[in-house]
């Protein structure tokens, strides 16, 4: 009860909600990745692939690669996460409204927690079914063989994955948002 | 709550679907034009270097990409077909869009190699095709780059007996 107490600054508003909302509203208008890969060495990259659920770019030789249905999934993923942002921050500021505790969005927290089991997944698709190994973090070199025109060129690209800061910003905003909704189950128990 | 959330998430595709002419398959399809990659090499030059076979060639980057030549592990070819004598390359060449560089082979000539070439032009030539077959490595937008490579250039007479007499 008395983290209750602390986090809602004595029953006023829910403290907890009102950060993860901020942050929510922080990671939404981002374009910045939550997960990087880099191919190539030094200044120069084969590829990269800059991804967040707001946000995917792909380049390959220097030129971006596009899938149009991306843009518009991207958007919807920011319109969706923007709403649970200013729902969170509508429910945590009239703490005492019966209606509150359901504008407290978990969407927050399910979209990094689903980020990264998708990543898993499509790793290891690809290393299923493309023979590409990549780590979700870390370093490692691909090996590919391209036929081209009856010719076999081997190719070898070290490359480089990473999480990045913006998606435990992300997860933070998802788990305050989760600790959030817990706290006002607490203050309706009240 | 659950309306607002679903309109979310709706709205911007259907609006992309409306944009595409309701057509998926150009929706899905990624759209990738890639970088021209296109290099003319000509022979250029040739000499006789203290046992060695030093073969230029004018390599012009046609493309749009920067190509780094680091190494060759080659072969060279009389006209019958048999393999004469290593080569490999003198420097690494760094060849930028729009541009010519010189590249050299250093093919290393042994007594029996000579001997072999000197069995071409008694059989009444006056020039000999000789063929480079092997494997370039090539650093590529910062990846390493294995590819077959063959090309060919001629030995005169008047340059073979040139490293005779020296």
């Amino acid at each position: 009860m008395v983290f209750v107490k602390v986090f809602t600054l004595n029953y006023r508003f829910n403290l907890l909600g009102v950060i993860s909302a901020f942050l929510l509203f922080y990671t939404a208008l981002s374009d910045n990745p939550w997960w990087t890969v880099y191919g190539g060495m030094g200044d120069e990259r084969t590829f990269s692939v800059e991804v967040s659920p707001f946000n995917i770019s792909v380049e390959v030789l220097g030129k971006p690669v596009i899938v149009p249905i991306l843009f518009y999934l991207t958007m919807a993923a920011r319109l969706s996460i923007l709403l649970a942002a200013a729902t969170t921050l509508l429910g945590s500021l009239l703490i005492k409204k019966p209606w509150s505790k359901p504008l407290i969005s978990l969407r927050g927290f399910l979209l990094p927690v689903l980020f990264l089991a998708g990543l898993f997944i499509l790793l290891n698709l690809a290393r299923l079914y493309a023979n590409v190994s990549l780590p979700l973090i870390g370093r490692s070199t691909i090996e590919y063989t391209i036929n081209y025109g009856g010719l076999r060129i081997d190719t070898e690209t070290a490359v480089e994955t990473a999480l990045t800061q913006e998606y435990w910003i992300a997860l933070t905003a998802g788990v305050l948002s989760a600790l959030a909704k817990a706290a006002h189950g607490r203050i309706a128990g009240d | 709550m659950l309306l607002l959330s679903a309109f979310a998430v709706l709205v911007p595709i259907v609006y992309g679907l409306a944009v595409y002419g309701w057509n998926i398959h150009a929706m899905v399809m990624p759209l990738y034009s890639p970088p021209k990659i296109d290099f003319r090499l000509e022979p250029s030059g040739l000499r006789f270097d203290r046992g060695q076979l030093r073969a230029e060639f004018k390599l012009t980057n046609l493309g749009e990409v920067k190509v780094v030549l680091e190494g060759l592990n080659a072969e060279v070819y009389g006209p019958d077909g048999k393999a004469l004598a290593p080569a490999s390359l003198d420097k690494a060449v760094v060849s930028l869009p729009g541009s010519t560089q010189t590249l050299t082979l250093k093919i290393e000539v042994n007594e029996a190699a000579l001997s072999r070439i000197a069995s071409y032009f008694m059989g009444g030539r006056d020039r000999v095709n000789i063929e480079v077959k092997g494997e370039a490595i090539l650093r590529v937008f910062g990846s390493r780059v294995i590819a077959p490579i063959s090309s060919s250039f001629e030995v005169s007479l008047t340059d073979f007996l040139k490293q005779q007499v020296g």
